[in-house]
């Protein structure tokens, strides 16, 4: 085994860093400004699900054996690729917020989340530009298409199935 | 091999889980679960990739089993120590938790170790322990905080 070696993108705080920043804190503004939907447990639980999910695929596909990206200035772990998970948090909560706001059907769910894979793309497509992501070995952004999918879909199935047990939960206290 | 061994204990993990009594309600085991995976995964990545003192398999079939571990096995076996210790309210019996998770977890760690998944560069079992203690450490005290959100 050896290691694998480490890239240098850059060594300054400059636009990677701003762009994380500035949607983190628009994404925390966003989330107190909303209206309470879920009680404080829910809402955590949806934040985190969004943070934890980004962090599973980044340290899976990201480091060796596959190496298919860096985050931000170095091939290490640095506090700032951690902030940048973070700033999945607030858009995966406004994901489920919107689906429960506007009481989208079960049925148009698959086009919700079509809609909101695209988005993510896009999103992706702009930090890139930005040097938040550094590509490698091949990996191209289409790539990232069906990895929204799946965390979306399960970010959804995560959603109807804590509303289900809330639901049997009060049943069952009345 | 090794993934179907690490998949099958992986299952035992979840059913076991599964299976217990819980001293946790739904909210809090997802919550936790998603922080513990986190923590796991942050110390897994800055001890290998940033400080080198452990470097990972570098086939792809084996890194699988890796990720199984570190995912599923690791976070599982925490919440179920988790869910125990809110359960029991004998010292002894808590005591008794501690010592069997944390066996557990160190058996596991030897078995990453046995199956090739891992090579220790300046690591050890002294200090896996010592980071399995400090890691279950931090879950008990989020239990705490979490319990306060009631």
């Amino acid at each position: 085994m050896s290691q694998p070696l480490v890239n240098i993108y850059d060594q300054q705080f400059n636009q990677n860093e701003w762009f994380t920043i500035i949607l983190l804190i628009i994404g925390i503004i966003l989330v107190w400004k909303l209206k309470d939907r879920f009680s404080k447990k829910e809402l955590i639980t949806y934040l985190l699900y969004s943070v934890f999910i980004g962090m599973f695929f980044d340290h899976t596909i990201s480091i060796v054996p596959f190496d298919y990206y860096d985050v931000n200035d170095l091939t290490l772990y640095e506090f700032m690729d951690f902030i940048t998970y973070l700033m999945y948090g607030p858009f995966g909560y406004l994901y489920i917020y919107i689906f429960d706001r506007f009481k989208v059907k079960t049925k148009y769910a698959p086009i919700y989340i079509l809609l909101w894979a695209l988005v993510s793309v896009t999103m992706e497509h702009i930090a890139r530009g930005f040097g938040v992501y550094h590509y490698k070995n091949g990996y191209q952004i289409y790539y990232s298409f069906p990895i929204y999918l799946f965390t979306l879909t399960s970010n959804l199935c995560l959603y109807k199935f804590l509303q289900s047990k809330k639901i049997s939960n009060q049943i069952c206290k009345k | 091999m090794t993934v179907s061994l690490f998949a099958f204990i992986a299952w035992m993990t979840i059913i076991i889980f599964s299976v217990i009594r819980k001293g946790l309600n739904i909210f809090e085991n997802f919550i936790l679960f998603f922080l513990i995976t986190i923590v796991v995964i942050n110390n897994f990545t800055i001890i290998s990739l940033n400080l080198k003192l452990i470097e990972n398999t570098f086939r792809p079939d084996m890194f699988i089993s890796l990720v199984i571990n570190r995912n599923i096995i690791i976070p599982l076996c925490i919440l179920t120590f988790l869910n125990l210790l809110s359960l029991f309210k004998e010292k002894l019996k808590k005591i008794l938790v501690v010592i069997i998770t944390l066996l557990i977890l160190v058996l596991d760690e030897l078995l990453v170790i046995w199956t090739g998944l891992i090579v220790y560069r300046g690591w050890n079992i002294y200090l896996s322990i010592i980071n399995l203690l400090v890691i279950l450490t931090i879950s008990t005290l989020l239990v705490k905080e979490l319990k306060k959100l009631s």
